[in-house]
């Protein structure tokens, strides 16, 4: 009950923010009142074992919309032919990079310059895992600005643009993300975003409503309180001086994108320096969620692992001295209801069927609070809908509406126990020292065609 | 213990609270649901009529460009917003004598009542809407109340009255704006920037000039970023006294960024060895843009500074001299021992190289 109430808490920040946000954006994108004095953004894409999809993702960034980029792709030691395949496809020749090593990585064999976009550079070095990667692109980066972006996300043309301007109106900010929506069921060309729509398979039909209750809310509530623990690796903003001052991101962990971001916070805040971590509710980025049960269990397994890993090495931010609101409100809110959370449910779904089976649990009882708990959570999600309807308009079908609002129904009935059942696996891998690696998540790449 | 099991035994009240909260919740998420349905009916409907709205005026707009039509023209009172916001749009995009047929256009069709009537609209979108319109439309009668608007503090609607003033009178505006700029902190620099060079370096230059010289430090410092806009000549006094007296990096760095006249060459020459490696960065750079021959002996020297930056901007600046190409950058590497200083340049080298390539 006090998880779904944080939400509807979260659920009026994000109105508010929300609004605000719209107010601005509907004008600030007349052509007049974008600057062109944009900052130089450097793309980073760690890329493993990516042969199939690299040439198409590159080629999308090449068109990105935005005045002053650089791509960096880093080949992290791939077994595959990823490298040879960027090496013909944009003509890449060996150059003599005088790149700094600021932060310690895996060493890197070579540095290949495109003969055919001078913008284009590709890290080729040994295998040492994602964070590793980007490490070893943010060395070689060139621009204040860096972006992390996975290999397999389509990015909207003007995803850049958008996530900048934070950065235009506040020189305090440090890092921003921006909204990730699902791929699977929209129309893709030549790696952009073509069409938006829902997928026919029911477990991506419900990561849907979930992406849009985690980004819209989820984050976007936490923005105006400077309490955004959260950038998805997926897409994110980063000031690259901060991140080399944090020592770059970790290695030890697989949320190495959630680990960064609140060590930041812990690491400002320690030093009672003035910053703003922010999060953009544009859709910027679509990258496609699992459609088999498997891969969603890894994925959420690896989450949970994630989130345990990222709070317990920064524990030290928890009710601390100037700790602020990621201190006092986002950190025990995370650990409470995100963390420990599953693991509650969990417990709590096995002493009522224990206790409907030995007669100490009311059947009726049992039955009224599932029915509130179902309430909540449709409520939750109609407000999401809400909350994309009074802003995006992501998905231009009626029909879509009414789909979204059939899956908020039905993931009542089954994925949300089971996914607090995977990430109570990923809890509990967490505690006996488990470990995750990259590149293991099964994709179609569909749209990359 | 009697007494919890008594409580937990007599549950009829907490069902029935519990199931009064269950049908409150589904309640409230039908209900919402039916808002949404509501919204997109309302938005698919706004999108119809803006469909038509579209077919039937953007020809118009467009022939526009060339020639005000001379067709008796009427807009309906629920298409003026749709056409201010497609006339804004055009306006932004276009250039020279097609914003004067555009403006007549606008003119023709009232839409400057119009706006001037949107700029007490109880909606933010719509004033700040009305405020870019009456700009685009140079509308003296707004004058006194864009100013007025300027001394708001939201920054988007202020900067956007600065905007609309200085299309209407630049020179009167200039004033206000220069003094509004050095006190507010809040206006992204890039924004301001391109208001202020729109108005024009002859504009601008004698009082932002005047500004920097008399206003307190803190002032300056936010006008110094756009001393770049200024005529050379007549900043060089200004940044050449400011180097001078000033030992805030702040200063420094905006004014070596400033820097373009040859005249200056000396000052610059002298922050070369400054211990602050950004300041050495932006004298790198300033002598890149000014250098001459002499000049090349101190920057290979520099190409050896314990910084990245340094060697990297030094090592660029090396290369825009307009004397110097890949042969005499070759030629400087062959005679570098130090092995950061090779390593800079070699990459500089190859970036020049590739330069010429691609072009």
């Amino acid at each position: 009950m006090s998880l779904y109430g944080s939400y509807i808490f979260l659920n009026i920040v994000a109105s508010f923010s929300l609004s605000n946000y719209m107010r601005e954006h509907s004008i600030s994108h007349l052509p007049a009142m974008s600057s062109g004095f944009e900052i130089p953004v450097s793309i980073i894409v760690p890329a493993y074992n990516e042969e199939a999809t690299i040439v198409s993702s590159v080629h999308a960034l090449l068109q990105l919309n935005y005045p002053q980029l650089e791509i960096i792709v880093i080949n992290d030691g791939s077994t595959d032919s990823t490298l040879q395949t960027l090496i013909d496809e944009f003509a890449m020749v060996p150059f003599a990079e005088a790149y700094r090593i600021r932060i310690q990585t895996k060493p890197i064999r070579g540095v290949y310059l495109s003969s055919r976009h001078s913008n284009l550079r590709v890290i080729d070095k040994h295998n040492g895992g994602k964070a590793d990667a980007l490490n070893a692109g943010i060395n070689t980066a060139r621009y204040p600005l860096f972006c992390g972006v996975d290999a397999d996300s389509v990015l909207q043309t003007d995803s850049i643009e958008h996530v900048v301007q934070p950065f235009l109106l506040d020189h305090n900010v440090v890092a921003a993300g921006g909204t990730v929506r699902i791929a699977n069921g929209c129309e893709f060309n030549n790696g952009f975003l073509q069409k938006a729509g829902l997928p026919k398979n029911p477990l991506a039909l419900i990561q849907v409503t979930e992406y849009l209750r985690a980004f819209l809310f989820g984050r976007l509530g936490w923005s105006p309180m400077n309490a955004v623990l959260i950038i998805s690796g997926a897409f994110g903003i980063f000031r690259k001086e901060t991140v080399v001052d944090m020592g770059g991101y970790r290695t030890d962990t697989i949320g190495e994108d959630m680990e960064l971001v609140v060590r930041i916070h812990k690491t400002l805040r320690k030093n009672k320096k003035k910053y703003r971590i922010v999060f953009v509710p544009d859709p910027v980025c679509w990258t496609e969620a699992p459609e088999d049960f498997t891969t969603l269990k890894n994925q959420r397994v690896r989450w949970q692992q994630g989130l345990s890993e990222s709070l317990m090495m920064n524990r030290e931010l928890l009710f601390s001295r100037n700790g602020g609101a990621p201190g006092w409100i986002a950190f025990p809110y995370m650990l409470i209801f995100e963390w420990l959370g599953p693991l509650i449910e969990v417990l709590g779904f096995c002493f009522i069927f224990i206790g409907l089976y030995f007669g100490f649990v009311d059947n009726t009882m049992a039955v009224a609070f599932f029915l509130i708990a179902v309430g909540f959570g449709v409520l939750t999600s109609v407000i999401a809908l809400l909350l994309e309807e009074l802003s995006f308009h992501v998905y231009p079908k009626f029909t879509s509406i009414l789909k979204l609002f059939f899956a908020a129904i039905i993931e009542n009935f089954g994925y949300r126990q089971i996914s607090a059942v995977w990430r109570v696996i990923g809890f509990t891998k967490w505690v006996f020292g488990k470990k995750h690696h990259w590149g293991e998540m099964k994709r179609s790449g569909k749209w990359q065609n | 213990m009697e007494s919890i099991l008594a409580y937990v035994t007599n549950i009829e009240p907490i069902l029935i609270t519990t199931y009064s909260i269950a049908a409150l919740m589904a309640t409230a998420a039908f209900l919402l649901l039916i808002q949404v349905m509501i919204l997109r009916t309302r938005l698919n409907a706004k999108n119809r009529h803006r469909k038509r709205f579209v077919e039937k005026w953007r020809p118009i707009i467009a022939e526009t460009l060339y020639q005000v039509p001379v067709l008796p023209l009427k807009l309906k009172a629920n298409e003026r917003c749709f056409f201010v916001e497609e006339w804004n749009h055009f306006h932004e995009i276009l250039e020279g004598n097609c914003k004067r047929n555009l403006i007549r256009l606008a003119t023709k069709l009232n839409i400057d009542r119009f706006a001037l009537r949107m700029l007490h609209s109880k909606h933010f979108r719509e004033r700040l809407t009305a405020v870019i319109t009456l700009g685009h439309l140079r509308e003296f009668a707004a004058w006194d109340e864009l100013k007025e608007i300027s001394l708001q503090e939201n920054s988007l609607i202020s900067l956007a009255a600065i905007q609309a003033l200085m299309q209407i009178d630049a020179k009167n505006c200039v004033t206000i704006a220069i003094q509004l700029i050095s006190k507010r902190g809040d206006w992204p620099t890039a924004r301001v920037a391109r208001i202020l060079e729109s108005a024009g370096a002859n504009i601008i230059s004698e009082p932002l000039i005047w500004n920097i010289d008399h206003n307190q430090t803190e002032e300056t410092l936010r006008l110094l970023p756009y001393l770049y806009l200024v005529h050379s000549q007549r900043s060089s006094p200004t940044i050449d006294k400011l180097l001078n007296q000033t030992v805030d990096d702040r200063v420094i760095a905006a004014c070596l960024q400033a820097i373009n006249d040859p005249i200056e060459l000396p000052t610059v020459r002298k922050f070369l060895d400054h211990s602050r490696w950004h300041i050495r960065v932006h004298a790198v750079t300033a002598l890149g843009r000014l250098g001459e021959k002499e000049d090349i002996a101190r920057l290979t020297k520099l190409l050896s500074d314990p910084q990245w930056w340094v060697r990297y901007r030094t090592a660029q600046a090396l290369a825009k001299l307009p004397f110097v190409d890949v042969n005499s950058l070759e030629e400087i590497q062959e005679n570098l021992t130090d092995r950061y200083a090779i390593d800079i340049l070699a990459q500089v080298i190859e970036e020049k190289r590739m330069k010429w390539t691609s072009n």
